[in-house]
């Protein structure tokens, strides 16, 4: 160390001695013409040169994300617990719960009586993993995804938990998954925009989403998420006002530029320029959006794979079918929402009704893009915001119990794009309630997503109001396990 | 002549001034174009030195030999030292030029560089010490020096060229590359554990420099420990000195490796550790451990995500020509920072035609992922991108690409996925595809081709997995959803036209007007809009083959057919439900009931107060009903009117009381639903004022969870006719 | 062989040669200062004469260095700590005999040696951070450190001081004192500023700047016709007095202090804080003091016998966010609104950003964690609830503690709250607990870990807090915000103001005037600034007038290539800005210049048009804001910053243009330019309603050309008259649409069938519909939402 900085400090002085002896300015100045910042206070952080493109090869190009906001239970889809049929109405071991906090509807729960699933489970594909008879057509294709058990969060409550999976932070405008990757990745067509956001309601108890949840954060709103809306008009403002069609809408634009070209040559500002190609881009939205939103042409054979509602505009299936439609011309991000999945009571009731909603169209989408080839680079990813406690709130009956907030252990699946098929990952104990192998933090789960986006989540940054922000925060480690 | 020595000894200074400056500066410098083929002369060049200075040097050690007149003598050395400091020093700067390009790098280099550099110095010392006459002594030993540092210099830069040691290479068995793991055969110790000591404990644990008397780098001696003892007690890592060393607390002076030394990661100290207590041997492979075991995972994460992303060994295309390429309907962008792979993208077919193909031909070598789904792509494009040799993926989903535009691809030597899903193409096209070395993955649903060919095809070519697609779903029958009735207001002045609808095409829509169930009585197929001008219940359902019906969906169409020309409310709605105040009465739009609680601002909601509105009407109406259209739901303690009054007047006349009537209560178990209520009738009277008084609930039923609590009236709309 | 070079040297003349050398010498030298200069009239500087603390050294140690080697104990790395001179001196722990800098010789500093190491092993900052020190950034340290190593308190914590106004060559140009900060600047910087904007869009400039709202047609032509050389200065008298200076002025503070109409989370219903909005475009318009109006927003219910007004004002406090979450735990979400409190001060009143400070230390600037938490114990004395329904059916439109404002209160002292109709209003403000609660460092900042127990107090760095002076709570923290000593406050809003005005602050970081924020460009000018609003009792229309009326202001927005090259940021002001206009104000400016504004002030936030089913199918499905339900009648065509904001889904066509979505402190707000931009231009109903309501307006006036009118619609909405080639292209425009919807009279009577508004009179709907296009594409030119 010591000689290492003595031969540093020598090294130094020499080269200073020699920059004073280097004769002959001609020389000096010849070779300054061979520094091109000699003069400028740039300094190069590759962190900029690096935005718009893979920081590697990414094994994904896209991502679909079908979020079950609410929290659908753990307990009731992929993690198995028998033995909490056994124990049925005992009370959950302190040595389990080891202080773990409680949302306020619980607190004040004298006994935390543990209710084993109201459904069976059985076993499927190469890996055996242990699907509930809710999602039988999940079921059919385990081997083509990975699921995970060992999820963890530490928000109890929906708002600051959807905000952190969406956002990598509980509380503030921070910019959303979608956005970052958006920002990271650039748009593949421009034509569309790269990051699309698709709501769907349950019948079950839901909690909302909210705009912020694809908010562009403090990056430029051209990463903001686009909601397409079910209906004549799928991104708000698109269509074009009644009495007018392509072509005068043609007409009217070509006015604007001439006359914004006017005011460029009187002001010169290069703003006048960027205002005209967005309204030429705007303009071309106009034809590819309802070009890709059209589902009229799909075969019958598909509409029954994704199921007879993904006609329906603004179904959980039509959303996913239009995902896979988005996801064919190029749009890096689809984010899609199906509330309803947070059974405080009468669980076994509404989660049969929310997995109806989404476990055909769910397997579907699975299916049709492999079948297409495409799931070989797109990402999709299936789950809530945190998992639901392995005790029953309110009043225990075996058919009609419910779940609370549970952030210590909840599953998730994903598939395509890089992600090892036919695995189940991470385990909890017996009881469901704790992560006893593999743990994934929200940090982790989003740094391996940038990862396979070809993203480093730690180079992925964002300078704002004097400080470096990531999707991950400080924290993060991608989990390649989970990595094809 | 004195001038000639001026000025190509100044020329000589010049050239040296400028080394030391390209040194001083090296790190800030780019080279101009031009100036990197005068570097790439480097090579070229460095031959005149090492000849013209050896030459002198031989010559002045020789000097006797020779019989030639001093003065020339004189002349001829000094012109070999000034063509050596001329051409040494050019050399290196050009050197300097060229070791600014990719790929020069590395102790070899740095070698080279100042060794060089050395020689132009000294050749420059020695001609000025040949101008200044010192002793031939000094000189000769000069010269001696500078010819042995010129063949040195030589010698390296001849190993940065050819390779280390390029010359003594036939007799060293070559070292294998240390970087490059191949996990398959990886033996842990060598191959795993090795490299991290040769990386983090090596520099001080060496034979030169064995700190603590610990010697790493041998297997006996690493056996043997150091002056502190055993390093590892095989088969038990936490008795292993090494393991305490490596865990201590950073700022603890036994740490190792030392603070401000690069410690091991996570996974470097985990394998370590793992590879003791398996038994530290030095033989055991990574294949012997079972796959499920941490080992693996460690290794995994030490080597990034399994297999590591394929490097091209092809030249990037020039950056701007790609850019050039992009348009708003062709992406071509590299696959990743610094790649030379291109992906390339088209959208909209409409814009796309064989010109707009053909323009990406100048990078046809790079293109590695190629995205035509949905394309008119026909055989003519498939020729060309035959012409793509490192093309990995090609996507021709959906386009018009046959068996013959596949025949034409035999030449991609490492395409590995193909998808032209929903194209014409069959078992033949197919067939002549599995030829191709790379080929794993080929996706042909919704084509010629059926399970049982691919099933055949998986039969003679195992290593290509051809993906036919889901299973035929089209035998699963399913159940229809449910028709959709417009408009969706269950209220209408005096006639309407019903649509019913169905998202999905081709289904026949069944359905009776009147309550009759469409399965029972003779139902009608619906085909155009139906009239309705009176109170109507219609019940529908849709049919198609192949699918199992839907239900029966039904709706009660009411009608109110005299709206007041003027009303106001003589009460006001609790604020969260004031709906859009008396209008919400007479809009005809229904408030919904497939809520928790009434807020939809179409209801209003009275609580606590009494709900009085009173209607005006232009010229006199004959009261043929009014009628109340109000939400029940204990759930949201709202039940209907205890009493309602009626209040009529003619023309001028004050308000009179024209009947009241009590309403009784829903039971417990009552759904939640919308109930119109009848007001006292008005024996056919023509009225020209009229006020309607209804009483909320003053206290819930007994059976109510909240008994005793003023109930909520809601109503959504008045009915008149 | 014979070397003889006697005949070359005789053809050869050596002073020729010679001489040629020195050509060549020249020649490059020239080059060399040629570049040199090229290079700094793009406003980059070659090494400074003086190396600066403050605007060289610390921007660089703070951005690459602190974060492991400045305030943050936990974080520190081998000791060593660079924020401060003595530490940065000492010995390195880790390396004997070195020390970190040593004053006048960085070949022997520690710290130069690590950056300019050669051994990545050395080198700093360490590869895996990420960061790297530019060459040019080692050579200032370099410099710096021969030149001594003298450190300096952040500029921004020293009080600001009022130096005498910098020399001028061109002594005509200024016309106030801003003018000689700037044109000094401008010179020193080889820029010379632009000539004076002509009328047109000076009026249209500063009406929109100081009412954002556009003149009237009669406005344009009075100042055009006043010759006067107070001409200018009366319509800034004239728009200061205006009620709609208020509420362009609100609306930034509505950023600030994330003022919404609906509680936020979950189930998101609504709030009544309005009132408060209103009594904030009342104070600007009676033009309250910035220090009073400070104060009664943080203590006001703490003034010795506080009116109704003082309190109200303190729900800025309560604006927050605020849970009905069923299963929400109580102290989490309480702790969360005191939190929220302290950074919504810190961010916008102070200009520093202390959030980081909530976990940890913080990691550039000297806010110890405990200081934050000192900081948030003010506001942490007030007796709410973090969840205070047990059902989020009983929300109720404000939570306690709050206030009720009754008719009576509104005929009385509180006019300017205009409530529609008698009934009462509740607000939810601050109140003071007679007992201090105990407040404590939250390790990690979650509420369920609390650390040592700290009493109020606020960051040391800034300025200390005398608790003799000031009392330890809200009030004696207002006290301490204006006092006269405090280096931030006044300093802050300047910049604000500036910001709001030039799109730009002085400081660009508005909200960070900390060692990661920006440096202010023109440093002694946001001094004298700030001085000067003090010394003039804080008295904001007199800032704006300051400002409104310098020649910097008034220059032209033009660009030549040569300034656009030379200043492409306008940094130095050597134009003036031409910026795309706040999402709200794009909405006032269509609606006024269309007629159909309604200016009626404060009230009830309206619901606008807007998409079907945005509300409803994002909404939990609860609460009393489940449905959107559209406003009817005049509401429709209130000013934007009236629309009402739900935060979970606030108005999506604000949102486009980048307005605020009101869920945090928001000090400045990005400006972009994207394709969805123009389409709710183009599609957007309230634009083509007024629109056709303009256009209808021009088609009653009789017996005028065609010409005329698009003339006057294009005036009224770019404030200018247009040139010949503009009028013949709208005008050949109008006729291809005539001709078209003579083709197509079904898309003509489509085409109008647009907006609630009923327009009294029948119209010839062919000539109606091809005028309604005309205006549209006017509204939708690049200029009609721009101001320049």
């Amino acid at each position: 160390m010591e000689k290492n900085f003595l031969e540093r400090a020598l090294n130094v002085n020499r080269r200073q001695f020699f920059s004073r002896a280097s004769a002959g300015i001609g020389s000096l100045a010849l070779g300054s013409l061979l520094i091109p910042n000699l003069f400028s206070g740039r300094s190069d952080e590759d962190e900029a040169s690096m935005v718009g493109m893979p920081h590697f090869a990414p094994k994904a190009k896209r991502i679909i994300y079908m979020f079950q906001s609410g929290a659908p239970s753990q307990l009731e889809s992929f993690d198995y617990k028998p033995m909490l049929r056994t124990m049925m109405g005992q009370d959950l071991p302190e040595s389990i719960r080891q202080g773990q906090r409680l949302t306020g509807m619980t607190a004040d729960q004298a006994k935390f009586p543990l209710v084993g699933s109201f459904y069976d489970f059985q076993q499927y594909g190469k890996a055996r993993a242990w699907v509930s008879d809710l999602f039988p057509h999940t079921a059919k294709v385990v081997d083509d995804i990975c699921i995970v058990k060992s999820l963890f969060t530490e928000a109890i409550n929906h708002d600051p938990a959807i905000t952190f999976f969406q956002t990598g932070a509980q509380q503030g405008n921070r910019p959303s998954m979608g956005s970052w990757l958006s920002y990271g990745l650039g748009s593949e067509n421009e034509n569309l925009p790269s990051f699309c956001v698709l709501v769907s309601k349950g019948k079950g108890n839901g909690q909302g989403v909210y705009s912020k949840l694809w908010s562009n954060g403090f990056l430029d709103s051209v990463h903001q998420g686009v909601q397409f809306m079910p209906g004549a008009d799928p991104v708000l403002y698109m269509g074009n006002p009644a009495g007018t069609d392509k072509q005068s809408r043609r007409q009217m634009l070509d006015q604007l530029e001439t006359l914004n070209q006017m005011q460029y040559d009187k002001m010169g500002d290069p703003e006048i320029i960027t205002k005209i190609q967005q309204y030429e881009m705007a303009y071309r939205m106009q034809t590819s959006v309802p070009e890709v939103t059209d589902l009229s042409n799909e075969p019958d054979h598909i509409i029954k794979l994704y199921g007879p509602d993904c006609l329906v505009p603004g179904t959980y299936a039509a959303n996913c079918l239009l995902a896979r439609k988005l996801a064919e011309n190029g749009v890096r991000f689809i984010q899609l929402y199906h509330q309803g999945w947070d059974q405080h009571g009468n669980l076994p009731n509404e989660m049969a009704g929310q997995a109806k909603d989404v476990d055909q169209a769910s397997a579907a989408l699975v299916q049709d893009l492999k079948q297409r080839g495409l799931l070989e680079d797109t990402l999709v990813i299936w789950g809530g915001e945190f998992g639901r406690t392995n005790y029953c709130q309110g009043k225990l009956e075996f058919d009609k119990y419910g779940r609370d907030h549970h952030p210590r252990a909840f599953s998730a699946w994903l598939t395509g794009g890089g992600v090892k098929a036919g695995m189940v990952y991470g385990e909890t104990d017996e009881f469901g309630y704790n992560v006893t192998k593999n743990p994934v933090h929200v940090h982790d789960f989003h740094a391996t997503l940038l990862h396979l986006m070809g993203l480093d989540h730690e180079k992925l940054t964002y300078r704002h109001q004097g400080r470096r922000y990531r999707l991950t925060d400080v924290a993060g480690k991608v989990v390649n396990d989970l990595l094809a | 002549m004195k001038l000639l020595k001026e000025l190509s000894i100044n020329l000589i200074i010049g050239l040296n001034a400028l080394i030391l400056f390209l040194l001083v500066f090296e790190t800030q410098i780019e080279i101009p174009e031009i100036l990197r083929v005068a570097g790439r002369t480097h090579p070229l060049l460095l031959h005149f030195p090492i000849v013209v200075l050896l030459l002198a040097f031989v010559l002045k050690f020789f000097e006797k030999y020779f019989s030639i007149e001093e003065a020339a003598f004189r002349k001829i050395v000094r012109f070999l030292l000034f063509a050596g400091a001329l051409t040494s020093a050019a050399t290196v700067i050009l050197g300097l030029f060229l070791s600014q390009e990719e790929g020069y790098s590395g102790d070899l280099l740095q070698w080279h560089k100042w060794i060089g550099v050395a020689v132009s110095f000294i050749s420059c010392g020695l001609l000025w010490g040949f101008q200044e006459n010192i002793s031939s002594k000094f000189l000769k030993t000069g010269m001696a020096i500078s010819s042995i540092a010129v063949l040195v210099a030589g010698h390296f830069g001849a190993s940065l060229t050819h390779g280390e040691d390029f010359i003594l290479a036939p007799l060293s068995s070559g070292a294998a590359d240390e970087n490059f793991v191949d996990l398959t055969q990886a033996v842990v110790y060598n191959d795993l554990v090795r490299p991290v000591l040769k990386e983090k404990c090596y520099s001080c644990h060496n034979p030169d420099k064995a700190k603590g008397q610990l010697v790493m780098t041998d297997l006996d001696a690493l056996l043997k420990g150091g002056k502190t003892g055993k390093l590892f007690v095989a088969g038990n890592s936490d008795e292993s000195l090494i393991m305490e060393r490596l865990l201590l607390d950073v700022n603890h002076k036994h740490r190792m490796p030392p603070k401000g030394k690069a410690p091991l990661t996570e996974e470097e100290t985990a394998l370590i550790r793992i590879w003791i207590d398996q038994g530290a041997s030095f033989s055991a492979k990574l294949s012997d451990y079972a796959s499920g075991d941490e080992i693996h995972q460690i290794v995994k994460s030490m080597y990034a995500g399994g297999p590591a992303p394929e490097v091209y060994d092809f030249e990037a295309a020039d950056e701007t020509r790609v850019n050039n390429l992009n348009t708003v309907y062709r992406l071509v962008s590299p696959i990743a920072y610094e790649s030379p792979g291109l992906e390339v993208t088209f959208f909209s077919k409409s814009n796309f035609d064989t010109k707009s193909f053909e323009e990406i031909k100048p990078v046809a070598n790079q293109i590695v992922y190629l995205n035509l789904s949905g394309m008119n792509v026909t055989d003519t494009e498939m020729k060309l991108i035959a012409g793509f040799p490192n093309l990995r993926q090609l996507n021709v989903n959906y386009s018009e690409v046959t068996d013959k535009g596949l025949k034409e691809l035999s030449t991609l030597k490492h395409l590995n996925s193909i998808m032209v899903a929903g194209t014409k193409v069959s078992v033949g096209g197919i067939t002549s595809l599995t030829g191709l070395p790379n080929l794993k993955r080929i996706y042909a649903w919704n084509t010629g081709i059926n399970s049982a060919d691919s099933k055949s095809l998986a039969k003679k070519y195992p290593g290509v997995l051809v993906d036919t697609g889901a299973l035929e779903t089209d035998k699963d029958t399913l159940t229809l959803n449910n028709p959709q009735f417009l408009p969706k207001n269950a209220f209408f002045r005096e006639s309407f036209q019903l649509t019913i609808k169905h998202p999905i095409h081709g289904v026949d829509l069944i359905y009776t007007v009147g309550g009759s169930n469409p399965d029972s009585v003779q139902p009608k197929k619906y085909e155009k809009p139906i009239f309705i001008k009176e109170n109507t219940i219609v019940k529908a359902k849709a049919e198609k083959g192949g699918w199992i019906s839907s239900k029966v969906v039904e709706k009660n169409y009411q009608r109110s057919s005299i709206k007041p020309d003027v009303f106001s409310l003589k009460t006001t709605p609790a604020p969260q439900h004031k709906g859009r105040g008396g209008a919400s009465l007479f809009d005809l739009i229904e408030g919904s009931t497939d809520i928790l609680y009434a807020s939809d601002g179409n209801w209003l909601g009275y609580s606590n107060q009494d709900f009085i509105v009173e209607m005006g009407f232009k010229k006199p109406v004959v009261l043929k009903e009014v009628l109340l259209s109000t939400l029940t739901s204990t759930a949201l303690e709202s039940f209907p009117p205890s009493e309602i009054e009626i209040w009529v007047a003619y023309g001028g006349a004050p308000l009179s009381l024209a009947g009241r009537i009590k309403i009784d209560m829903p039971g417990e178990k009552s759904p939640i639903e919308r109930k119109i209520i009848a007001c006292p009738t008005v024996n056919n009277q023509a009225v020209t004022s009229l006020k309607i008084i209804a009483k909320p609930l003053s206290k819930l039923p007994s059976w109510h969870k909240n008994k005793g609590k003023a109930a909520w009236f809601f109503l959504d709309e008045i009915l008149i006719n | 062989m014979r070397f003889s070079f006697k005949d070359i040297s005789k053809r050869i003349d050596r002073r020729a040669v010679l001489a040629f050398l020195l050509v060549w010498l020249v020649g490059v030298a020239v080059y060399c200062y040629w570049r040199q200069k090229s290079e700094l009239s793009v406003g980059v500087a070659v090494l400074p004469e003086k190396v600066d603390f403050n605007f060289h050294i610390r921007p660089i140690l703070s951005d690459r260095c602190y974060a492991c080697h400045g305030p943050d104990a936990n974080k520190r790395e081998a000791g060593l700590r660079l924020d401060i001179e003595k530490n940065a001196f000492a010995l390195l722990k880790e390396t004997k005999g070195v020390h970190g800098i040593v004053p006048g010789n960085p070949g022997e500093s520690g710290v130069y040696l690590r950056l300019v190491s050669e051994d990545p092993e050395i080198r700093m900052p360490p590869a895996n951070s990420n960061l790297s020190v530019s060459q040019y950034e080692i050579q200032l340290i370099e410099k710096w450190i021969k030149q001594g190593a003298k450190y300096e308190k952040h500029w921004a914590f020293s009080p600001p001081k009022k130096v005498n106004l910098p020399k001028v060559s061109d002594t005509t140009w200024p016309r106030n004192e801003i003018d000689y900060f700037v044109l000094n600047k401008m010179e020193v910087n080889r820029l010379s500023p632009n000539q004076e904007a002509d009328k047109e869009h000076l009026l249209r400039r500063v009406s929109v700047d100081l009412t954002g709202l556009p003149p009237t047609i009669a406005e344009m032509d009075d100042f055009m016709a006043d010759e006067s050389a107070t001409a200018y200065n009366k319509v800034v008298s004239r728009l200061l007095a205006s009620p709609a200076y208020g509420e362009k002025m609100a609306l930034h503070w509505l950023d600030v202090s994330r003022y919404a109409d609906s509680y936020g989370y979950q189930d998101d219903q609504w709030r009544t804080q309005w009132p408060w909005r209103d009594w904030v475009v009342h104070s600007f318009n009676r033009n309250m003091p910035y220090s009073k109006f400070l104060t009664w927003q943080l203590a006001g219910d703490m003034i010795p016998n506080a009116t109704k007004e003082q309190v109200l004002a303190t729900a800025y406090g309560r604006n927050h966010k605020i849970t009905e979450e069923q299963g929400a735990i109580d102290e989490e979400y309480r702790m969360g609104y005191v939190l929220d409190r302290t950074n919504t001060f810190s961010k916008g009143v102070l200009g520093i950003t202390m959030e980081c400070a909530q976990c940890h230390d913080h990691k550039f600037d000297p806010f110890s964690q405990k200081s934050y938490y000192q900081l948030s114990a003010f506001f942490n004395n007030t007796p709410e609830k973090g969840l205070d329904v047990t059902n989020s059916r009983e929300s109720k439109p404000a939570k306690y503690p709050l206030i009720r404002i009754t008719q009576e209160d509104r005929e009385g002292l509180l006019k300017f709250v205009n409530n529609p109709d008698t009934s009462t209003v509740s607000i939810s403000v601050m109140s003071e607990m007679s007992e201090r609660r105990k407040s404590y460092i939250l390790n990690r900042g979650v509420y369920d870990a609390p650390g040592q127990e700290v009493l109020p107090g606020t960051p040391e760095a800034v300025f200390s807090f005398d608790t003799i002076k000031y009392p330890q709570n809200r009030l004696g923290l207002a006290k301490w915000t204006v006092s006269a000593e405090n280096p931030l406050t006044a300093r802050v809003f300047v910049n604000q103001i500036w910001g709001r005005i030039f799109g730009r602050g002085l400081v660009e970081s508005a909200a960070d005037f900390g060692s990661q924020g920006s440096l202010p460009s023109h440093p002694e000018l946001l001094d004298w600034l700030a001085v000067d609003f003090m010394e003039h009792g804080w008295n904001v229309k007199r800032l704006v007038r300051q400002i409104v009326t310098s020649a910097t202001y008034r220059q032209s927005a033009k660009m030549t290539k040569e300034s656009r090259e030379r200043d492409p940021n306008n940094t130095f002001l050597s134009r003036a800005v031409r910026i795309r206009l706040p999402a709200e104000l794009i909405r006032d400016h269509v609606l006024s210049s269309s007629g159909l504004f309604n200016n009626k002030i404060g009230g009830p936030s309206f619901k606008p048009y807007q998409p079907n089913g945005i509300w409803e199918v994002r909404g939990s499905g609860r609460g009393t804001l489940k449905r959107y339900v559209q406003d009817h009648g005049d509401d429709l065509y209130r000013r934007g910053m009236y629309s009402f904001i739900k935060l979970t889904s606030p108005p999506p066509n604000m949102l486009v243009f980048d307005a605020s979505n009101r869920d945090q402190c928001e000090v400045i707000r990005t400006r972009t330019n994207t394709p969805l931009q123009a389409l709710v231009m183009m599609n957007d109903p309230i634009y083509l309603e007024a629109s056709r309501v303009l256009s209808a307006s021009l088609l009653q006036q009789k017996d005028i050309s065609e010409e005329d009118r698009i003339t006057q619609a294009f005036r009224r909405i770019l404030c200018r008259r247009p040139e010949s080639k503009e009028i013949a292209t709208l005008t050949a425009y109008y006729e291809k649409e005539k001709q078209r919807y003579k083709r197509h009279p079904k898309d003509a009577a489509a085409f109008l069938n647009v907006g609630e508004f009923i327009y009294p009179k029948q119209l010839n709907s062919t000539h109606h519909a091809a005028l309604m296009s005309v205006v549209h594409a006017i509204y939708n030119l690049e200029e009609a939402i721009t101001k320049n």
